[in-house]
């Protein structure tokens, strides 16, 4: 079997309910993280020969001569997304002094600073400055370009909203084919909140929802009719069997909208989206920061989600809680503490150690992928995550024995 | 005079209608009111039953931004008529998200929070470097300056605006109040603020009871 296939037997055993050999794991690590992991890794005096030549994923089709922690730590889900912006547009792009200010396909105009700080961190997120959708008026006229144009899978794309700064990323088929054979593949697309806010800003767009809502909800289904074309063409192209979905329905203490609202303007199209990913033969993966209350995740699951991610623990998602409480309706993938325990002072093990073992009985029965609860930033000491990948490859088997962290479930 | 009016302008922010507030507000200047006066009796009260509901989950960020857009349509017709000692008398907050990191959201609910409990706020933005938050506090003398941070990793900056402002001789001079979603009253206490808050409605209580005003 290749080392690709097994990785999706693995993955797909928890997908079902099941266990597999291991707790399968995967990770998006910030470019910040990744550099200063590498660095250390280089002091590491075990580095050995075969480390020294390890093929990295993204990086390694850009820069050869980088270390990958994908790669290092075995993990076993690698996301392959193509270009999914709504128009399909060579970006204007304007550096200047301090930033460099750019358009995306979105509509929207982000700004992003060229170098890092005097502490050496960078400002690793954008900031949206103009918006293409001005007024609700405007949404019944952005017009969608083919989210199957074959430019968006065979050609390189300048990386606009994501990434660590403006840089020119290989074709979606180049990235498929550098990590296939390695990893069990997932998709991904927006589903409408993401979408609508890109396109008219956070603010705007939910002064809109509760003034104008049936524009918004128009609006919203367009966003998903476009998702779903960009479902369909990466699932012909990687056969990948998984799909995931960028939401975000929280923040720190609660909800970005009342219940009524989601179910209102969100759920529907949701609920399609879903549809047609399994029709697709994918299970769909739901990523939503901040606290997502039980009842929303509820509404998650009669949407017809099959797992949810990251569950960040500084809002207050807690994976053993969630685990008791939706059983093998709803997988978990995440819930691993980046700021308050990956993020401890470096050595910080104890603090780790309790966080990481306690989360891992969430992992019984299967329905548990391991992953920090959301992208790993460049806060996070390289030691102290190594130290997790430590963790899960001693206490990761199964039958888990979890000693004195083990709990009922 | 007609009380009435000002309790229309109180409803208008709960129920965000722009037309309505613009109308409320004219015909309360044109009945007579003091501008100072439907700011107090008009909007403060709108904004705060506005804020209690947001903090008891009874409304969300929708409806807390139409009602803060309501209130800052009242506003930009009475800023105008207002004398500048009546912009100062309640006490001035200078706001901002620190360096590096470009969240608004959280720190504008908050701006227009403070503005509708009758503060006058100076926003310096998103991305703020540490030398613009101690030339703000030269330049308007605030009572208070509100450090914003939502990432972990720009939350550090936090401790860098403070330590900029002692070592500048200020720190008696103006009181400090941090959040933002990588921020907790730990870290509030760990790097010497004055003050934490975990939401808006919760920012505006704290910024009245350092600057010491009492409902």
């Amino acid at each position: 079997m290749s080392l690709s296939a097994e990785k999706a037997e693995r993955v797909m055993k928890v997908m079902n309910h099941e266990e597999p050999d291991r707790i399968p794991t995967a990770e998006w690590f910030a470019g910040e993280f990744t550099t200063r992991w590498v660095e250390w890794r280089k002091t590491q005096a075990h580095l050995d020969s075969d480390e020294k030549v390890l093929v990295a994923s993204w990086a390694a089709v850009i820069d050869n001569k980088a270390l990958d922690p994908n790669k290092y730590y075995d993990l076993d889900i690698m996301l392959v997304v193509p270009n999914s912006d709504p128009k399909f547009i060579t970006p204007q792009v304007s550096v200047r002094d301090d930033c460099t200010v750019a358009t995306s396909g979105f509509g929207c105009t982000v700004k992003k600073r060229n170098s890092h700080l005097e502490d050496g961190y960078m400002a690793p997120m954008e900031e949206y400055i103009d918006f293409s959708i001005k007024s609700p008026d405007d949404y019944a006229r952005f017009e969608f370009d083919d989210p199957k144009d074959p430019r968006r899978f065979f050609a390189p794309r300048q990386d606009i909203l994501s990434g660590d700064g403006f840089t020119v990323l290989p074709s979606y088929m180049d990235n498929i084919g550098a990590v296939r054979d390695d990893y069990c593949l997932i998709g991904g697309i927006y589903e409408s909140w993401e979408g609508l806010w890109r396109t008219r800003g956070i603010a705007n767009a939910m002064m809109d929802m509760a003034r104008e809502p049936d524009k918004v909800r128009v609006f919203c289904h367009q966003l998903v009719d476009f998702a779903i074309g960009s479902m369909q063409e990466q699932v012909r192209l990687s056969q990948c069997q998984l799909m995931y979905i960028w939401g975000d329905l929280g923040y720190k203490t609660g909800l970005l909208f009342s219940p009524k609202m989601w179910r209102d303007i969100f759920f529907p199209p949701l609920k399609r989206l879903v549809r047609a990913i399994h029709k697709e033969g994918c299970l769909a993966i739901y990523h939503s920061c901040g606290r997502n209350p039980d009842a929303t995740i509820e509404g998650l699951i009669e949407a017809g989600i099959d797992g949810l991610n990251p569950l960040e623990v500084k809002a207050g998602m807690d994976a053993l809680h969630i685990k008791r409480t939706f059983g093998d309706k709803l997988v978990i993938m995440g819930g691993i503490d980046n700021a308050r325990a990956l993020g401890a002072p470096a050595g910080d093990y104890a603090t780790i150690r309790k966080q990481v073992l306690t989360a891992l009985n969430a992992a019984k029965g299967g329905g548990f992928i391991l992953q920090t609860d959301h992208t790993v930033p460049g806060s996070v000491p390289p030691e102290n995550y190594d130290y997790f990948q430590k963790l899960r490859r001693e206490y990761g088997g199964y039958p888990l024995r979890l000693g004195e962290f083990d709990q009922a479930l | 005079m007609d009380d009435q009016l000002l309790s229309e302008i109180s409803a208008c922010i709960l129920s965000g209608d722009l037309t309505a507030m613009r109308e409320k507000t004219l015909a309360a200047l044109d009945a007579g009111f003091e501008p100072m006066g439907i700011i107090q009796h008009g909007l403060v009260p709108g904004m705060e039953k506005l804020g209690e509901t947001f903090g008891r989950g009874e409304i969300f960020l929708p409806e807390l931004l139409i009602g803060a857009e309501a209130m800052k349509t009242s506003l930009a017709l009475i800023k105008p008529l207002l004398k500048s000692e009546d912009l100062k008398s309640k006490g001035t907050v200078v706001i901002g998200s620190v360096l590096g990191d470009v969240h608004d959201i959280g720190k504008n609910i908050v701006a227009w929070m403070l503005e509708g409990a009758g503060l006058n706020v100076i926003d310096l933005g998103v991305d703020v470097a540490p030398e613009r938050f101690i030339e703000a506090i030269r330049a308007n003398s605030p009572h208070i300056i509100a450090l914003s941070a939502l990432l972990t990793t720009s939350s550090h900056q936090i401790a860098k605006v403070i330590n900029r402002i002692i070592e500048q001789g200020l720190r008696d001079d103006v009181k400090v109040m941090v959040g933002g979603a990588a921020v907790s009253q730990d870290y509030a206490d760990q790097v010497g603020a004055d003050g934490y808050a975990p939401d808006a409605v919760g920012a505006v209580a704290k910024a009245r009871e350092l600057i010491g005003i009492h409902s």
